[in-house]
């Protein structure tokens, strides 16, 4: 099924949609892009009939060209009105908005172009500003594609004057591969862990013949390539990525150089996972999934040699295996280009994600010293915040639910847009979780989508939490919180829904510890709220305080 | 100069999306429903680059024809 995404813009955009509508087809895409027409930014979206407003349409693209800078009167008004038309939308599309850069080929170049630049820089600040707050709403870089390919690159005076086309052909081809990832980052999930080799790949050299001393990832030379690709590693972790380590060299030997070699900017913490030893890479990389809980198809792997390149990729067809540049200078783009861990924006969770895990190794080892689970449990001091869910919060609670794979009740999806309709209709109640302990803020990994249609009995449709906070009795307190609100609201059982896939057992698990009795085949589980003394123990203090 | 025919061929493919069959050395703007005033621009630019020439303002107006295109493909130093 597809979906439109209309492009709105100040100048003619034909040759975009033709562009990225091929390429959107030989991507498999579920996206069919559709023109608004010339320069019809301002106007469409106050026209009810026009194709904005048609049923299929779940997306808008504005692509402003630099020509809004200096024909639009007072363009950042226009912009501000633009946005807060958006914002009193009663079920806002996805909106992807260009931000802005200045042509600067004109009459003053020395001098009137620092205005420009002024100027623009503002309305792009605005941009951000709304997306942060906005979480149906991203903004495309075009400024970092100027910024790279150049304006000759983009811009060709001819083509604008025969068709009124700010981006030329080439250029378009280019606007187009951006919006393209763009578009594509919105319908698939985002790979979450980046699984690299050490020899010839994290530093140059090979430690079993060059000796620790003989490896090159210093501040000059070749060591300098190397290095760089450290730095992309390091930023990628940041964005919330997970990096592993999977080589062939003897384990002492290339831990120490990750411990303690004074050029080596990655160090074994930075790591959620390191596998060295000299068996099969696949094997490996198996191994590393089921450590850290996740699917292989969210792994990328990279490896300078070819054939143990060949050999993951035959093994494990889900893992992303990236083309490794021959020449190694082009190693740090070579991240740049693979579009796989792109995103429009990043949520609080994914800047925590990275050290969310060695937490986890920190509660591990805390686990094993413990005398018992109870006494694990209350030494980790875990504290749930309960709240009713806001629209700052739908973008991570929309990538929960779209990414919970093992502790999902029904692992049913649903788009972003029917998601916030949930928000706003009175008969459901869409409750998120914050999760804590003392070793760190594991931030929001939990979310209930309660229906209240029946007030003897409630129905849950889903109930989900991340991996990374289960097994530590907060789903035994998150039940229940639920099934005790229910009891108070006066109903007399709680109803969960449940259907089984090929990875939730440990939720059909949970349901039947828990003591609840299987309706339908097991297509549901009930609780009676008399049951709520006898219910599994838990270890938490809950705060219920932001739960309107 | 002579013309490489066969870049040429793939080249006005490759840009107007054609089918098999439907290449013809003697097609113009508007015989195939893809070589639209949108797609022109392309060929153009195409052209432009696989052969290292640069059509004036006018130009892209008026070689409008597979023929043409060549004649004036000819006539390049």
């Amino acid at each position: 099924m597809t979906h439109d995404v209309v492009l709105l813009g100040d100048k003619t955009l034909s040759l975009l949609v033709r562009n990225l509508n091929s390429q959107l087809r030989q991507a498999n895409s579920g996206w069919n892009v559709v023109d608004a027409g010339y320069d019809t930014w301002l106007v469409a979206p106050l026209d009810p009939r026009a194709v904005l407003f048609e049923r299929n349409t779940t997306a808008w693209g504005f692509v402003l060209s630099p020509r809004v800078l200096e024909n639009v009167p007072d363009i950042a008004a226009q912009v501000d009105a633009t946005l807060a038309r958006l914002a009193a939308l009663s079920a806002p599309p996805t909106v992807l908005f260009s931000n802005l850069f200045v042509d600067p080929l004109n009459a003053m170049p020395l001098s009137s172009n620092l205005d420009r630049h002024a100027a623009a820089a503002k309305i792009n600040e605005r941009l951000l500003q709304f997306r942060d707050t906005h979480p149906w709403f991203h903004v495309v870089d075009h400024v970092s594609l100027v910024l790279q390919h150049g304006v000759d690159a983009l811009y060709d005076p001819r083509f604008e004057a025969t068709a009124q086309l700010y981006y030329a052909p080439s250029g378009t081809r280019l606007l187009s591969a951006l919006w393209l990832r763009a578009l594509r980052s919105l319908e698939r999930p985002q790979r979450k862990v980046c699984v690299v080799d050490l020899d010839n790949t994290l530093w140059g050299g090979i430690l079993g013949e060059d000796g620790p001393d003989g490896l090159q990832m210093a501040d000059s030379g070749v060591g300098l390539t190397y290095r760089k690709f450290q730095r992309t590693l390091m930023e990628l972790r940041r964005s919330g990525i997970l990096l592993t380590v999977c080589s062939k060299n003897n384990y002492d030997e290339a831990m120490a150089v990750l411990q303690s070699h004074p050029d080596c900017l990655l160090r074994p913490t930075d790591f959620a996972h390191i596998e060295i030893g000299w068996g099969l890479k696949s094997q490996a990389i198996e191994r590393t999934a089921q450590t850290l809980g996740l699917s292989l198809d969210s792994f990328v792997f990279i490896d300078d040699s070819p054939v143990e390149r060949a050999e993951v990729a035959r093994a494990l067809p889900a893992v992303d295996v990236l083309d490794f540049p021959g020449d190694p200078t082009r190693l740090a783009n070579m991240l740049g280009e693979y579009a796989g861990f792109d995103t429009l924006r990043q949520t609080e969770e994914d800047l925590k994600r990275a050290d969310s895990y060695l937490q986890e190794a920190q509660r591990s080892a805390g686990k094993a010293s413990a005398a018992s689970a109870e006494e694990f449990y209350r030494s980790l001091a875990l504290q749930l915040g309960i709240f009713s869910a806001r629209m700052e919060q739908v973008s991570r609670l929309h990538q929960l639910l779209m990414k919970t794979n093992q502790f999902n009740l029904t692992a049913e999806r649903m788009s972003a847009e029917e998601f916030r309709g949930l928000l706003s209709d009175p008969a459901y109640m869409v409750i998120g979780l914050r999760v804590a302990d003392r070793f760190g803020d594991s931030g929001i990994t939990g979310l209930a989508i309660v229906d209240k249609r029946q007030p003897d009995a409630w129905v849950v449709q889903n109930f989900l939490l991340s991996c990374r906070v289960i097994g530590r009795t907060v789903e035994n307190a998150f039940l229940s919180w639920v099934i005790g609100l229910a009891a108070k609201a006066g109903a007399s059982s709680v109803v969960f829904r449940y259907t089984t896939t090929k990875r939730n057992q440990v939720a059909h698990s949970f349901l039947q510890a828990a003591g609840g009795t299987a309706l339908d085949a097991g297509s549901a589980w009930s609780f009676d709220v008399r049951q709520l003394s006898d219910l599994p123990e838990y270890f938490v203090r809950i705060d219920d305080t932001q739960v309107a | 100069m002579a013309i490489d025919k066969v870049k040429f061929r793939e080249c006005v493919i490759r840009s107007l999306k054609l089918r098999s069959g439907e290449y013809r050395l003697d097609l113009r703007i508007g015989d195939v429903e893809q070589w639209d005033s949108v797609a022109h621009l392309d060929l153009m630019s195409e052209i432009e680059r696989e052969f290292g020439v640069r059509f004036e303002l006018e130009e892209m107006a008026t070689l409008t024809s597979l023929p043409e295109l060549l004649d004036r493909l000819g006539q390049a130093k």
